[in-house]
């Protein structure tokens, strides 16, 4: 387990500085950054006042090894935009993202779960497919779609939700739905499949010859078995599922920090996104990390195994 | 009342820009005392995302200002139709646009209880004038503050600047001595009719009633116990949360929502503001250097139709780049371009186009695209071939000046109480967004900067006006409105002219 | 992009042996003909309407009618001019659907083809020389794992601007992370097999390994993996669409079309729920289409 930690933070540092470079390069070569961030009508010696200031007119390589560096320690230097500690800026929006994405991913998981066994288990074929078709479905619409949908329906039409994030804990209902009708829906097919492969497997008939009960094979063997591909499918889709907030959070104004990304990407306001990618790196680092930790509880023939990461998970 | 507003006007060359504006009898209608309605206690309003910024120096944007004038008050304040008035200022007057007198109003205190006094004034300009300020221009001219006992002040330029008064009411904003720059940016306390309460980053700001705010401000009384500005950028959200009760007040209502809002049972308002819409034309490039290509631009959409479809009716179509009444500048006997189609296309056989041309017209990423394509769908018919590209906020920002860039670019422009700051950017062929060439406009322009009295200031811009109709820098919009969904009870709020949704009772203008 | 993930579980990728078997089963409980043909009829219905409806109707999917807009759909309604209704520009809804349907399947196939492509020859590297190679390959696979891609998506619009080519390098960059997982793991346990041995002992090359051995057995794997990334794309390239940072506005698409109808949700809801549908069509008949190939193609199930 220790290597598998060490293993993942060695990559996350190579995350954070491929990932800071990506970003500095885009910044930087994509014209002045303070006509992000100032007003349009700020006069040149106001701007070079503003690059002055920041150290933009450093040599760039000055700048990206202080980047780097700042990268690295923690250290993000103040918002260009509102000159507030960049960090500060990420950290205290993370925690509604933080409630919208847990509360989606565990929505998803205990929904797609429970799809997937109905549409493994249901004897009666016209039931299947209509779980396969709500799983189908929810795969195939787009979020943004499918938000809108949802405001008009049971805020606007039924009175019975608030359309955007309020503060009162109903508000969370809506996006967090919407947020997870998509993984929940490839979990459905991904434990529907794996159900349905595994209660045909050798190790699986083995246990049903020795006389175990079905519904004992079913909990002990065929269920955890069928588990893996979810967590894996989860872990690799961590950092999406922190994107997929960005669009979600924009329909429901939910303040989180995926429409601060956006907003500080449009105004590039370099430091925010700096420790927006950091954060969220390390946020997709303890996803893994948790998941490594689930899969070798699961299965231990995986043990050490998972520590290869997202290639070996494959 | 009355009596101090005729201290204030009775100074000469101030007169001039009051008088201009408006007749005499919309100067009292600013001035009749506002309904005094009972306080509400709680009013949401969604804006349609949140302030770039806090801080006064660092404000440009309507959300920002949205807030400021919340908090803080400026010297001088624009009534509801558009005149200056003095707001914490008990007078405020100059005789030659470079020394400007300030008289503060007796017994003034700031959030925090400390006095208001002369001190404040120069603290405000240093703020903005410091190089941290990203409006350092606007206040440069600025060359000193005298502070000439504990309630009045002469605020210094080194040339004459009549403009300056508007800018004054947009900026310059009082703050006590206690605040740095930190709380500038995060917990601001002026004098305004709310007091700063709270912020959830991303989400929400929360002021409450500022009790002492009682001295009869022209600005109005507040609303509400306590006001959430809540910011919600999809505009189907912000309907859903106003006919659902959630908010009682949203900004940016799309034309094509309004029945929704109608049908729940609230309110629509549309108002007029001080903001134009124009798609710029680069003067500096063929064939946009002849003139009887812009007039063919200008005569080959039917902007009426546009307006009437896409942006709602009664929008006043534009003849130059004065675009209301409110403003300094405007002309009413201007007429806008026709739509005439043959005459665009006879214009364009003048100018030896005859087959028409290609060239390229940019926008905002995320702005009214349908607009622009109806414009171009329109323009193609002409023969005038258009390629749409839209370009993201900073890069479009960036290329006003750029030569290398779409010689048309569809823009809007606000506020324009004064047309100073528009005209010396983007017309003047020196200005720092200009892609404009005409020695006369640049004339005209840079005497209107310097002339004292507003009353000439306004000749020289109307001849402006005529001028730029006949050698046009722009395909002329229309003047902006501002639309808002308002639940019905909430009678004493009107819209205002720069747009600033201060959640203040007022006459409405028309009292 | 999560929806490619179906077939990168650890219990599946190619279908070992115990598994051909259920499969064969499963085959033999699900009528072959009946269930294929119902799976295919997305994909066909969608293809119909982008090209198709272009063939039969007239209706022209830039001419703008400012007077008629935002007419309603035949049926609740509207007219036969205009089956789907017009949109906020008085523009035929159903020609817009069919050309943006064309488009977003061509950006979509087009960008799912570039990332097979990528993928498959980063995958194969990875697997066959092993050692440096595969592991700044897998460093890159695990770099693009942990960055929200949206946040490239958008920076990379914000910084670079809008185009076509963007577009396609931002889906292509997202894609071919899951064919490299795949690809290299495969080969990984193809480079073991007997065969793949006794071409080596016979003295032949990698590249004619991985052109002769390795690429045929990988092959089906590859094409269903594609379809269902060219699904995939076209949700992701609505969602880049709807930010604002997706196609430039002068293409037709899919995603133009609902993020248009959003802001007419209240009053012309037809809008965004025909382009929403049609865009659901589309996924849904690739997610299938991929399902059936996967059915048919499996080298372990080929009989």
């Amino acid at each position: 387990m220790l290597i598998s930690i060490i293993k993942r933070i060695a990559q996350l540092i190579v995350t954070v500085v491929l990932a800071s470079t990506v970003i500095f390069a885009l910044i930087h070569l994509s014209g002045d950054p303070t006509q992000g961030f100032m007003p349009v009508g700020a006069s040149p010696d106001v701007r070079e006042a503003t690059r002055a200031r920041l150290g933009l007119d450093d040599p760039l390589w000055r700048q990206y090894v202080r980047f780097i560096g700042q990268g690295l320690t923690g250290d993000f230097g103040e918002s260009w935009r509102d000159r507030q500690p960049a960090l500060n800026a990420v950290l205290d929006r993370l925690p509604a993202t933080l409630l919208l994405g847990s509360t989606a991913l565990v929505t998803a998981t205990v929904g797609g779960v429970v799809l997937g066994i109905l549409s493994a288990s249901l004897r009666r074929r016209s039931l299947m497919v209509a779980v396969q078709g709500v799983a189908l479905a929810g795969q195939a619409i787009p979020t943004f779609w499918l938000g809108a949908m949802f405001i008009l329906i049971f805020a606007v039409r039924l009175g019975w939700l608030p359309s955007s994030g309020d503060g009162s804990p109903t508000a969370l209902i809506l996006p967090m739905l919407t947020l997870a009708a998509h993984p929940g829906s490839i979990i459905a097919r991904l434990i529907a499949t794996g159900m349905h492969d595994l209660q045909r497997s050798n190790f699986v008939r083995t246990a049903h010859s020795k006389g175990v009960s079905r519904r004992n094979v079913a909990v002990r063997h065929i269920f955890p078995n069928a588990m893996l591909p979810v967590l894996a499918y989860v872990g690799l889709q961590a950092g999406f599922l922190i994107g997929g907030t960005v669009v979600i959070e924009s329909v429901f104004a939910w303040p989180g920090i995926g429409r601060l990304a956006l907003q500080s990407a449009t105004q590039r306001d370099l430091p925010v996104i700096h420790a927006f990618v950091v954060v969220t790196a390390i946020g997709v680092c303890l996803v893994n990390l948790a998941i490594d930790l689930a899969v070798s509880a699961i299965d231990p023939r995986q043990r050490g195994r998972a520590a290869h990461g997202a290639l070996a998970n494959g | 009342m009355p009596d101090e507003l005729e201290q204030a006007m009775g100074r000469r060359a101030f007169v001039g820009a009051l008088a201009l504006t408006v007749a005499g009898q919309r100067l009292a209608s600013a001035q009749a005392t506002p309904a005094r309605p009972e306080v509400q206690p709680e009013l949401v309003i969604d804006l349609d995302g949140p302030p770039d910024n806090l801080d006064p120096a660092l404000t440009y944007s309507v959300r920002d200002w949205s807030i400021l004038h919340s908090v803080y008050d400026a010297l001088l304040h624009f009534g509801e139709d558009g005149t200056l008035v003095p707001l914490i200022a008990e007078e405020f007057s100059t005789e030659d646009s470079k020394v400007f007198h300030v008289k503060l109003r007796e017994g003034l205190v700031f959030h925090d209880g400390s006095p208001v006094t002369s001190a404040a004034i120069t603290r405000s300009v240093d703020h903005l004038k410091a190089s941290e300020s990203q409006i350092a221009d606007l206040f440069g001219g600025i060359t000193e503050v005298r502070e000439i006992d504990e309630l009045t002040a002469e605020i210094v330029t080194g040339e004459p600047s009549a403009w300056l008064p508007s800018q004054i009411a947009v900026w310059l904003v009082v703050f006590p001595e206690s605040a740095t720059p930190d709380s500038l940016a995060t917990s601001p306390v002026g004098t305004g009719p709310y007091r700063f309460e709270a912020m959830d980053p991303g989400n929400s700001i929360t002021l409450v009633r500022n009790e002492d705010y009682t001295w009869g401000s022209p600005k109005g009384a507040a609303l509400a116990e306590r006001v959430t500005f809540r910011f919600v950028p999809e505009a189907a959200t912000r309907v859903a949360d106003l006919t659902t009760d959630a908010a009682q007040l949203i900004v940016s209502l799309p034309f094509d929502q309004t029945t929704a809002v109608e049908d729940a049972g609230k309110t629509v308002l549309t108002e007029p503001i001080l903001g134009m819409a124009f798609i710029r034309i680069a003067t500096d490039t063929a064939p946009f250097d002849d003139r009887r290509v812009r007039q063919a631009l200008n005569y080959s959409v039917d902007v009426q139709a546009i307006a009437d479809a896409l942006v709602g009716p009664n929008t006043r179509r534009l003849a130059s780049v004065f675009p209301d009444p409110r403003g300094l500048g405007f002309d009413e006997t201007l007429e806008p371009f026709p739509y005439d189609p043959d005459k665009a296309r006879q214009l364009l056989a003048e100018a030896d186009l005859a087959d028409g041309f290609d060239s390229t017209i940019q926008l905002v990423a995320g702005s009214r695209t349908d607009i622009v394509e109806a414009a171009v769908a329109q323009l193609a018919e002409a023969g005038i071939r258009l390629t749409i590209e839209t370009a993201e906020l900073a890069a479009f920002n960036q290329a006003w000046p750029d030569d290398s860039a779409p010689p048309l670019r569809y823009a809007t422009w606000r506020p324009m109480y004064d047309p100073h700051t528009f005209l010396s950017l983007v017309i003047d062929s020196a200005g720092f967004l200009s892609r404009h060439d005409n020695p006369k406009a640049d004339d005209l322009i840079r005497a209107a900067a310097i002339e004292p009295d507003q009353a000439a200031r306004a000749e020289l811009y109307h001849e402006l006006g005529r001028l730029l109709k006949d050698e046009p820098a722009a395909i002329y919009l229309w003047n902006l409105t501002s639309s808002y969904g308002i639940s019905p009870d909430l009678t004493s709020w009107h819209p205002r002219g720069d747009e600033y949704v201060v959640p203040v009772a007022t006459s409405g203008g028309d009292a | 992009m999560a929806e490619q993930t179906a077939t990168l579980a650890p219990s599946r990728g190619s279908l070992p042996a115990r598994e051909a078997a259920t499969e064969r089963r499963r085959r033999r409980l699900v009528p072959r003909d009946r269930g294929a043909l119902l799976g295919l009829l997305p994909l066909v219905l969608f293809l119909a309407l982008a090209f198709v409806v272009p063939v039969v109707f007239a209706g022209n999917p830039t001419a703008q009618d400012l007077t008629g807009r935002l007419r309603p759909p035949v049926g609740v309604g509207g007219s036969w001019d205009h089956p789907f209704g017009t949109d906020g520009l008085g523009r035929d809804l159903l020609a817009r659907v069919a050309a943006g349907a064309r488009a977003s399947l061509l950006v979509s196939i087009v960008a799912a083809t570039g990332a097979a492509v990528v993928g498959v020859a980063a995958g194969l590297l990875a697997g066959i020389r092993g050692g440096a190679a595969d592991r700044v390959i897998t460093m890159l696979v695990e770099t693009l794992l942990a960055v929200p891609f949206i946040t490239f998506g958008i920076v990379v619009t914000a910084t670079v601007g809008q185009s076509v080519t963007n577009v396609l390098l931002l889906l292509v960059l997202s894609g071919w992370i899951t064919h490299a997982r795949i690809v290299r793991l495969q080969v990984q346990s193809l480079m073991r097999s007997e065969f793949v041995e006794a071409a080596y002992a016979l003295g032949a090359g990698r590249s004619h390994i991985a052109r002769v051995h390795l690429l045929p057995n990988l092959a089906p794997i590859i094409i269903v993996v594609l379809c269902q990334q060219a699904g995939a794309m076209m949700l992701w390239s609505a969602s880049l669409t709807y930010l604002g940072i997706g196609l430039p506005i002068e293409r037709i698409t899919l995603g133009g079309i609902v993020r248009d109808g959003q802001e007419l949700i209240y009053t012309a809801w037809w809008v965004s729920v025909l382009g929403g549908l049609t865009i659901a069509l589309a996924v849904v008949g690739f997610n299938l289409f991929a399902d059936w190939l996967q059915r048919r193609l499996d080298p372990m199930l080929r009989t």
